[in-house]
């Protein structure tokens, strides 16, 4: 009897295997889905980050807009981001506040990408170290 | 080229003969047949030339510009320097693979060829097993990504090159090294497959296998270390580890590695955890394939990533599945039998050793739980989340530091039970290390000292043990050199791990609290201040490479107005892909690193640059600390008592041939194994019946 249950004892990896094996087996070729909802309803989250057009200036959420406004988050290394610039400049046109939050990016090419794209953001703060996007509750890339 | 095709053909040869590997060994040891089981070294030594000469075939088509290879098109280019063009190679899905088997058929020879000592059907199972996981491993590169499929009758005239990041020295080396680590993790899993299969429920594959771990082990911090480096110097971020899943896949093999190093050395010593040691030799191998699967699958998104293929992920899935999968079937099928050998009390190295196999067990479950959330959180519809550096910073260094406290107790404490009294000396080297390390990081840093207080209290805790325990093993000798003398190369190649862990961890505590992070806009003339050193800009000037055009700042480096260094950092511009690249510039010393990446023009024609400058204290002392822990398993490896006495023995051994259970008891073994294993003999009913 108490041998029986040793014996039990060591099929427990097995089983844990194979559970994990199923899990990765559903997981394959899904399409790594973008769900944007993880902060819906949630305030800001507390932040201190440079400026991006002058990174001696530091902007915290007490500075952010009364009025409502978009937060996006971007980088000049992310083709989407290009896709959808004319978008935001629209939005712009048409008297809409947007935050831009610059995502791992080097500020040369920041600054570059919005000289030539235009800059649709009320301003842009710089996140290098891609935290305070986590914060939002950014997934992907 | 025809080396190429024969490339290809030997290939083929290749994975007829790891079949081979497979069936005739085993036939012969179903029906014991010395002849069948003999083929087995000479079949690995047959597959290990084949597939070289495969992999020379391939680099043969790279270093030739043979771009009717779709492979090669796609990887390289002729403008390559040469060496580049050889190490893309590996720069890709198919090569890296063809890398990979490579690596396991040069592990398989090296087993057959130090092997010799072993019983004939030890040797012969292990052989087998290995060339199981060949076998699939082949099946999946030839049938699903051959590197060897040709583009015509289209012909490119030139390829698409090899992606920039990847034209660096560092990664000529970094793939081989990390792949002879997880591959070679296949040996202790093989061996202790071998012996659950040949019923061997005695300890001794726990000896076979234990150089073979730390070699493998070895490889595998040389390859994780250098791959750190390379990111270091060569992403210009100025970070040395991002807890990206593809690092986190190499990071895990190594964490459970490191268990079973240690694991492995309770259970050649003292004959227990044996099926503990067995569940971490599966679990290793099971990481290094994971690892495999992660990077290849598209399951995980990350940098590193080769391009993403559901249906390669679902054939290394079904490896992966097979593979650890059986060994998980003969775990449960024969672990129970495994007997215990001898007992311990509380206060012994084995309960240390049970605690610092907990801690980095834990360690490995938080990487691993860390860089799989995505998938778990998916499955148990629990949304998307993504797990950064803060999660894993935030377990992984309070864990790192338990491990430090028991590791240094832990090594100094004797086996089985310690009654000697060891409150004092661990109050008085405890008291004192804390108050060193509080007063050394108040001096060093007093802004945040609490990191970097512990981590220095904790090396000095760690230190302090180590030489009492080495006044302690020589005391009863003649003079301290003459016991110093006689200590033991596998005792000094722990303690030289030891200490490499201590110096890799006090450097990440310096250079994670104390680095200075600048990003200033300069021309020429311009100069920075930054900790104590004057950043000078002297100039820019344009320097062509053979595959790019770059600029390059020259910047003069002075401390209290005496010259330090002058950097060069370069912003390349590759010509084939137009892809950009920051070449950063380091003075390197071992106090500390300074930094400079050049980042883009401020503005179209301005003559200012974005321009980063990092000083980084002792970041040297992560992969010094590193290189010692290799050296460390080097030193262990040359004890002499891995070395089985071959041709004396394989002859008796050969004679009266069996299912290789008990028959070899070793002749060169000393005699506190003989004592246990006598022991364990006597006691092992009673004892099995207590463990229950």
């Amino acid at each position: 009897m108490e041998s029986k249950q040793l014996k039990l004892w060591f099929l427990i990896p097995l089983i844990v295997f194979i559970g994990f094996i199923i899990m990765l087996f559903f997981r394959l070729g899904k399409p790594t889905e973008i769900v944007t909802n993880t902060a819906l309803e949630r305030p800001v989250p507390t932040f201190e980050l440079p400026l991006l057009s002058d990174t001696s200036l530091m902007v915290t959420d007490s500075q952010m807009p009364t009025s409502p406004y978009l937060i996006n988050i971007w980088g000049s290394w992310c083709p989407t981001c290009v896709y959808e610039h004319p978008f935001f400049v629209e939005l712009k046109k048409r008297g809409i506040h947007t935050i831009g939050v610059n995502y791992k990016d080097e500020i040369g090419d920041a600054l570059n990408y919005l000289n030539e794209l235009g800059d649709p953001y009320l301003m842009s703060v710089q996140d290098y170290s891609g935290q305070f996007a986590l914060d939002l509750g950014l997934t992907g890339w | 080229m025809l080396i190429t095709e024969l490339g290809y053909f030997a290939l083929l040869v290749a994975f007829v003969l790891a079949i081979l590997q497979v069936i005739l060994p085993t036939w012969g040891i179903l029906n014991h047949n010395v002849a069948m089981q003999r083929l087995a070294p000479s079949l690995a030594w047959a597959q290990f030339s084949m597939m070289m000469l495969s992999f020379v075939g391939l680099m043969a088509g790279f270093y030739y510009n043979d771009f009717s290879l779709e492979y090669v098109t796609q990887h390289s280019n002729s403008l390559l320097p040469w060496y580049y063009r050889v190490s893309a190679t590996w720069g890709g899905h198919e090569g890296s693979l063809l890398l990979w088997m490579t690596i396991l058929a040069t592990w398989a020879a090296l087993v057959s060829l130090f092997s010799r000592g072993l019983p004939l059907s030890m040797r012969a199972r292990v052989l087998v097993i290995m060339a199981g996981v060949q076998t699939m491993m082949l099946a999946m590169l030839i049938f699903t990504s051959s590197p060897f499929n040709r583009t015509l009758p289209y012909l490119m005239v030139d390829g698409v090159d090899l992606n920039p990041v990847l034209q660096d020295p560092g990664l000529i080396i970094h793939p081989p090294m990390l792949y002879m680590g997880y591959v070679g993790m296949v040996v202790p899993f093989a061996f202790c497959m071998a012996a659950l299969w040949a019923g061997r429920m005695d300890a001794v594959w726990a000896r076979w296998s234990r150089p073979w771990t730390q070699a493998a082990w070895g490889f595998l911090t040389l390859g994780i270390a250098l791959g750190s480096w390379w990111a270091y110097y060569e992403l210009g971020w100025g970070g040395w580890w991002f807890w990206d899943p593809v690092e986190n896949a190499s990071l895990m093999p190594w964490l459970a590695g490191t268990a079973l190093l240690h694991s492995l050395a309770v259970t050649e010593k003292r004959g227990v955890f044996k099926a503990w040691t067995i569940m971490l030799a599966i679990f290793t191998f099971a990481l290094s394939l994971l690892g495999t699967f992660l990077v290849r699958s598209g399951v995980i998104t990350s940098v590193h990533s080769f391009a993403a293929d559901p249906t390669r992920g679902l054939v290394i899935l079904v490896i992966l599945a097979i593979v650890i999968g059986s060994g998980l079937i003969m775990f449960a099928l024969r672990g129970w039998q495994l007997t215990v050998e001898s007992q311990y009390r509380a206060i012994s190295r084995e309960s240390f050793l049970v605690i610092n196999n907990a801690i980095i067990l834990v360690a490995t479950l938080v990487v691993l739980l860390g860089t799989l959330y995505p998938i778990i959180a998916d499955a148990f519809n629990l949304g998307q989340v993504s797990v950064g550096a803060p999660y894993f910073n935030a377990l992984f260094v309070p864990l790192t530091w338990l491990l430090m406290l028991a590791m240094g107790m832990g090594s100094n404490i004797r086996w089985k039970s310690d009654s000697r009294p060891l409150l004092g000396p661990a109050l008085v080297i405890g008291i004192s290390s804390a108050v060193l390390g509080a007063i050394i990081s108040y001096f060093v840093y007093p802004v945040a000292m609490f990191n970097i207080a512990v981590t220095v209290a904790l090396s000095l805790w760690i230190l302090a043990w180590m030489f009492v325990d080495i006044k302690d093993k020589t005391k009863n000798a003649k003079n301290r050199l003459a016991g110093i003398k006689r200590l033991k190369s596998s005792y000094w190649g722990m303690q030289t791990a030891h200490v490499g862990v201590l110096i890799a961890a006090i450097g990440v505590a310096f250079t994670s609290s104390m680095s200075i992070e600048t990003d200033v806009a300069m021309g020429v003339g311009d100069s920075v201040h930054v900790q104590g050193y004057d950043f000078e800009i002297k100039g820019f000037t344009e320097v062509k490479g053979s595959n790019y055009d770059a600029t390059e700042a020259e910047v003069w480096v002075t401390k209290d107005g005496q010259s330090v260094a002058t950097l060069r950092p370069q912003k390349r511009t590759y010509v084939v892909s137009m892809m950009p690249m920051t070449e950063a510039a380091i003075d390197d010393r071992l106090s500390r690193d300074l930094y400079v990446a050049l980042g883009e023009p401020i503005a179209e024609d301005s003559n200012q640059w974005a321009i980063r400058i990092y000083v980084k204290p002792l970041i040297r002392w992560i992969w010094l600390g590193s290189l010692i822990m290799v050296l460390g398993v080097v030193i262990s490896m040359l004890d002499p008592r891995y070395r089985i006495k071959s041709k004396k023995r394989s002859k008796i051994l050969e004679d009266n041939l069996d299912y290789g259970i008990y028959e070899d008891k070793p002749v060169d073994v000393k005699s506190e194994y003989i004592k246990t294993e006598i022991k364990s003999v006597n006691n092992s009913a009673t004892q099995s019946i207590e463990e229950r």
